[in-house]
C-alpha cells in the first residue's frame, strides 16, 4: 500500500455523477512539501478529483488516505480537520463583504472578555491586524476593510488564500488559480505557492497552463477524461510529453492524431 | 471584472486604497438619501395643507399619528432587515401581526391568563411560526415566496375565526397592559410606549447585527450561501433563526398594537408584508442579500408611513390611496435598483 512518503493519497479513486464519469480509477499521491501539478483539458476531472479530496463530493469507489490513515469525508471540514484546505475555482467570496470578514468568514475571532465570549462579539480590530498579518504572508497588499467586489482578480486571489492559511493547513489545494489573472496577477500567484513550499506546505496546483507548471510545480498529474495518464517531475519533462499525456496517450503509448493548436491555446492562457 | 483582471498591480493598490472611503459616502449618502426623501414627502403636507403645519395643535398631532403610524412597521422591519439581508423574506408577517394581537387578547379574556403568562405564549407562538417557515424553507427546500404565502393564509384564516369576522377588544382593568399600551405627551405630541419598545429593539437588534458573529453570518450568507457554507457557516440554521426573530418581533408588535388600541380587527395588519419590504429596501437592504441596516430600515419606514398620512390629510379616497401607495412603492424599489448599477 504504502509506496513512498505520501503526504496525501488516493487508490482506485472513482467519481461517477450518473453515467457521466468524471473521475475514473485515478492512484494519485502528494509527497509532504511538494508542489504537484494536476493537467488536463476542459472537463478532464480534475475540479472533481480535488473535490473529492477536500470533502464536496463523496467518491463513488476508491480509497483516500491521509498520512497512510483511510479516511472519510463527510464534508468540508472533515477535510479542513485533517488539515486540507482547499482554493476554489470560483473563490467562494462573500464579495460584499470586506476583507478581513472573508479571511476570517465562518472562523471570526471574538473579543477576549466575558460578555465577548458569551454573545459572540466580534473582535474587529484583532481580526483586522491578524487579516493584515495573514495577506503579509502572501505578500499582495489589500486594505483589510476594502470589500472584495472592489478588489482585482489578483487580490480576491489573495484574499481566498489568505483564508485558507488560516487553519493552519498541511495541504493546499489551489484549483484554476491564475486562470482568470492578468500576467502580472498570475506571476504574484505562483511567487505565493513558491512561497508557501518553502514554509512547508504540500500543495496540489490544479492548471491547464502547461508552461506554467513545468515552471513552478516538482511533479506534474496528467488526467484526461477522468484518468490519470501519467505522473512526470517537471525537472525532466517535456511540453510534448505533457501534452500527448493530456491527449490520452498511455504511459508508453503515443497519440496519433491530436490537435496541438488547441492544447497550445490551453498552454498559453 | 475583466477589466478589472487587466490592471497592474499600481492600479490594484490605488482600486483598494480609494474603495472603503468611496462606499462610506456612497452608504451614508443612500441614508441622507432616504431622509431627505421622508423630508419632502413631510414638507408636502406643509405645502398641501399649510394650516396644520403652523398651528401646533395639529402639527404635533401629525408627528403622532406618524410615530404610530411607522412603530409596528419598523418592529416588523426589525426581523425582515435581517431575513432580506440574509436572503430570504417573510410575506407571512401582516398575518402574523393580527394572530399575534387577537390571541393575546384571546388569552387575557376567554382564559384569563395573567399578563405575563399571554405574552410569553404570544411571543413562543411567533417563534414556533418563524420556525415553521424556517424549516420548511431551508430543510424541506419550498421558496420563501411560496412557504409564507401559504403561511400568510393559514394565519390570516386563524385572524378572522379568532374574531369571527369583527373584532376582538383587551379588558381594560389590567395595569401591567399599560407598559405596552400606554403613552406620554411631550409638548403635545403623545409618544405611545410603543415607540419606546421600538427603539429599545432598534438598538439592541442593530448591535446584534452589526457586533455579533451570528451578525457577520447573516450578511455572509444572503451574500453568497455557497461561499458562506463552504467557510463553516450553518447556513440553513442562520436562516432559520431569522425567520424566528422575524415571527417573534411580529407577535410583540402585534401585541404593543392592540394594547394601545385596546381593540383589533381581524383584517388587522393586511399590506403589511409589501409596506415593510419596500421599507426596507428603501432603507438600503440589497433585495438579493448580503447588505442592509436597521437604520436604513427606520428611515424607509417613516417613508411608508408618511403616506398614508399625507393623502389622508389631502382627502384621498381610501381606495386610491391604495393604489398610489402600490405605485409609490414600485417607483422606488426602481429607483433604488437604477441606483445601485
Ligand atoms: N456536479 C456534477 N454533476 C454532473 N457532472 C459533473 C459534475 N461536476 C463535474 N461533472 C462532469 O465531470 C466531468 C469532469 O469535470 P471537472 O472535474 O469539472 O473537469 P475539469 O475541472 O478538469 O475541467 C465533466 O464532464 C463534467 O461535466
Ligand atoms: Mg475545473
Amino acid at each position: 500500500m504504502s509506496e513512498d512518503d505520501s503526504i496525501l493519497r488516493t487508490v482506485g479513486l472513482t467519481k461517477h455523477f450518473g453515467n457521466i464519469v468524471a473521475v475514473e480509477d485515478v492512484d494519485f499521491s502528494l509527497r509532504e512539501g511538494e508542489v504537484m501539478a494536476v493537467v488536463g483539458d476542459n472537463g478532464a476531472g480534475k475540479s472533481t478529483l480535488i473535490k473529492t479530496l477536500c470533502g464536496v463530493h463523496e467518491p463513488t469507489s476508491g480509497e483516500i488516505y491521509v498520512r497512510d490513515e483511510a479516511v472519510e469525508f463527510e464534508d468540508y471540514s472533515d477535510a479542513r480537520e485533517k488539515g486540507i484546505e482547499t482554493v476554489y475555482q470560483d473563490l467562494a467570496l462573500a464579495e460584499q463583504q470586506t476583507v478581513a470578514a472573508n479571511v476570517f468568514l465562518g472562523h471570526e475571532p471574538v473579543r477576549p472578555d466575558f460578555l465577548g465570549r458569551f454573545l459572540g462579539i466580534v473582535d474587529k480590530a484583532a481580526m483586522r491586524d491578524r487579516a493584515r498579518e495573514s495577506l503579509d504572508r502572501v505578500q499582495i497588499p489589500v486594505d483589510p476593510d476594502a470589500k472584495v467586489r472592489d478588489l482585482s482578480g489578483g487580490q480576491q486571489q489573495a484574499v481566498a488564500v489568505a483564508r485558507a492559511l488560516q487553519s493552519d493547513p498541511d495541504i493546499l489545494i489551489l484549483d484554476e488559480p491564475t486562470s482568470a489573472l492578468s500576467i502580472e496577477g498570475a506571476r504574484n500567484v505562483l511567487r505565493v505557492i513558491d512561497d508557501l513550499r518553502e514554509q512547508g506546505l504540500s500543495i496540489i496546483l490544479i492548471s491547464h497552463n502547461i508552461r506554467q507548471v513545468l515552471t513552478i510545480a516538482d511533479r506534474i498529474s496528467v488526467l484526461a477524461q477522468g484518468r490519470l495518464t501519467g505522473v512526470r517531475d517537471a525537472d525532466s519533462a517535456t511540453r510534448d510529453e505533457i501534452i500527448s499525456l493530456m491527449m490520452g496517450a498511455d504511459e508508453e503509448g503515443d497519440v496519433e492524431e491530436f490537435d496541438l493548436s488547441g492544447a497550445e491555446e490551453g498552454a498559453t492562457v | 471584472m475583466s477589466t478589472e483582471m487587466q490592471d497592474d498591480e499600481a492600479t490594484e493598490a490605488a482600486v483598494s486604497r480609494g474603495a472603503e472611503s468611496r462606499l462610506r459616502r456612497l452608504l451614508q449618502r443612500r441614508q441622507i438619501g432616504v431622509f431627505i426623501g421622508f423630508l419632502l414627502l413631510f414638507g408636502l403636507i406643509g405645502v398641501t395643507r399649510p394650516e396644520l403645519f403652523f398651528s401646533w395643535d395639529d402639527f404635533s398631532g401629525i408627528l403622532s399619528q406618524l410615530l404610530r403610524q411607522a412603530a409596528p412597521y419598523v418592529i416588523i422591519g426589525i426581523g425582515m432587515t435581517y431575513l432580506m439581508i440574509g436572503g430570504e423574506f417573510d410575506l407571512s408577517v401582516g398575518s402574523m401581526y393580527a394572530v399575534a394581537g387577537l390571541t393575546f387578547a384571546m388569552l387575557l379574556t376567554d382564559f384569563q391568563l395573567t399578563v405575563p403568562a399571554a405574552l410569553a405564549v404570544v411571543l413562543l407562538l411567533g417563534a414556533v411560526v418563524g420556525l415553521t417557515n424556517g424549516v420548511i424553507v431551508t430543510k424541506v427546500g419550498i421558496p420563501s415566496l411560496i412557504t409564507t404565502i401559504g403561511m400568510m393564509s393559514i394565519l390570516r384564516g386563524f385572524a378572522y375565526w379568532l374574531t369571527t369576522g369583527g373584532s376582538r377588544q383587551l379588558p381594560d382593568d389590567l395595569g401591567l397592559l399599560e407598559l405596552f399600551g400606554g403613552s406620554i405627551t411631550v409638548a403635545k405630541v403623545e409618544i405611545a410606549y410603543m415607540v419606546f419598545w421600538m427603539l429599545a429593539l432598534i438598538v439592541v437588534f442593530g448591535l446584534v447585527l452589526q457586533k455579533t458573529r451570528f451578525g457577520h453570518h447573516v450578511y455572509a450568507t444572503g451574500d453568497d450561501e455557497s461561499a458562506a457554507d463552504r467557510s463553516g457557516i450553518d447556513t440553513d440554521r442562520v436562516k432559520i433563526a431569522n425567520f424566528v426573530i422575524t415571527g417573534v418581533v411580529t407577535a410583540v408588535a402585534g401585541v404593543l398594537a392592540i394594547s394601545y388600541f385596546s381593540s383589533m380587527f381581524g383584517s388587522a395588519g393586511r399590506g403589511f408584508e409589501l409596506l415593510i419590504i419596500a421599507a426596507v429596501v428603501i432603507g438600503g437592504t440589497n433585495l438579493f442579500g448580503g447588505e442592509g441596516s436597521i437604520s436604513g430600515m427606520f428611515l424607509g419606514s417613516l417613508v411608508i408611513a408618511v403616506i398614508p398620512v399625507l393623502l389622508v390629510l389631502n382627502g384621498v379616497s381610501v381606495a386610491f390611496q391604495e393604489t398610489l401607495t402600490g405605485a409609490v412603492i414600485i417607483g422606488a424599489v426602481m429607483v433604488d435598483i437604477f441606483l445601485r448599477d
